[in-house]
């Protein structure tokens, strides 16, 4: 394979990714390859990412990634200001915060549209990317007071 | 079709092409870091009710690595006391849609949004891939302004004159 040939966005394009990180992944009914990653003391969470990639004339690559790290929905004006803060200090990733009852859960999103095709590189350098540095926004959170 | 890593020139001939108006800049910082820049300016938009700017920035660090950050700039503005409501609003917005990265930045006497997106494109970038997310990028962009108008989340403040942050002029 020519990494830096431009080809359609494809499922093979994932499953050779998946090969050359040598993860293993599972596979959900509604095809989203999910990732999950131990306990890491660095970022006190576990972290689960969901990978979907839509191909076609439209296609774009969408992941989600979240923790198993909870917090107080008395903390959400607190919480909001830390994200505008990670926000504009950092690129990635883009931060979004769900409630749900008296906790907040926050996950972590990448989409991106590609639908004129993309290489194998390109598609490893945003992917990868987004994992790496959801990894350092939750060690970033850790530090937190929230 | 192939990827070029000559990305500067691979975002310059793009923009040609697709007749946008544009200015060009390059600096070259001590540290080894050279910026391309290439503003697309807009004039007033009726439907997001601001004039836009989109300014694209290829950064290409020392030992080679290139990051293509797009950002838009527009003309709201907002009271100091309406962090909270604004905040929460912004926060709204990434929870129901997908892009782009809204961000509140803080000026002296005003509060402002910023829209960004960023692509790591050191292995190169084709005319069309970079048009394609430039598109979306607009669209996303479209999308909030729109969605800032049509929702409570709190009072803009008249663009005045002298409240227009302007970039530094570029240079041809």
């Amino acid at each position: 394979m020519d990494e830096n040939e431009v080809v359609p966005l494809s499922r093979s394009l994932l499953d050779a990714w998946l090969v050359k990180h040598e993860f293993r992944s599972q596979q959900s009914s509604d095809n989203r390859c999910l990732l999950s990653f131990s306990y890491s003391e660095d970022a006190d969470c576990e972290l689960e990412y969901s990978i979907v990639v839509h191909e076609g004339e439209d296609a774009f690559l969408s992941v989600r990634g979240w923790s198993d790290k909870k917090f107080r929905s008395t903390d959400r004006p607190s919480l909001l200001e830390v994200i505008n803060e990670y926000h504009d200090s950092y690129r990635w990733p883009l931060i979004r915060i769900r409630e749900q009852g008296r906790r907040i859960n926050m996950d972590t999103s990448l989409d991106v549209d590609l639908s004129a095709g993309v290489s194998f590189t390109l598609f490893d350098d945003i992917l990868s990317g987004f994992l790496d540095n959801t990894y350092s926004f939750w060690i970033y959170i850790s530090k937190q007071d929230v | 079709m192939g990827v070029s890593t000559d990305v500067a020139t691979v975002i310059r001939t793009a923009l040609d092409q697709s007749k946008f108006s544009f200015f060009q800049r390059s600096i070259s910082e001590d540290d080894g870091v050279r910026v391309d820049e290439f503003l697309v300016r807009y004039n007033y938009d009726r439907r997001a009710k601001t004039e836009i700017d989109y300014l694209l920035s290829l950064v290409t660090y020392a030992d080679g690595a290139k990051i293509l950050d797009i950002f838009g700039s527009n003309t709201h503005f907002y009271e100091h006391d309406q962090r909270n409501q604004l905040l929460e609003a912004l926060q709204q917005y990434l929870s129901r849609f997908r892009n782009p990265k809204v961000v509140m930045r803080a000026l002296d006497t005003v509060l402002q949004t910023r829209t960004e997106a960023h692509y790591p494109v050191t292995s190169g970038l084709s005319e069309e891939i970079f048009l394609a997310l430039f598109s979306d990028f607009r669209s996303a962009n479209f999308s909030f302004l729109r969605w800032m108008n049509e929702t409570d989340h709190g009072r803009q403040i008249p663009a005045d004159d002298d409240d227009i942050q302007d970039p530094a002029p570029p240079e041809e």
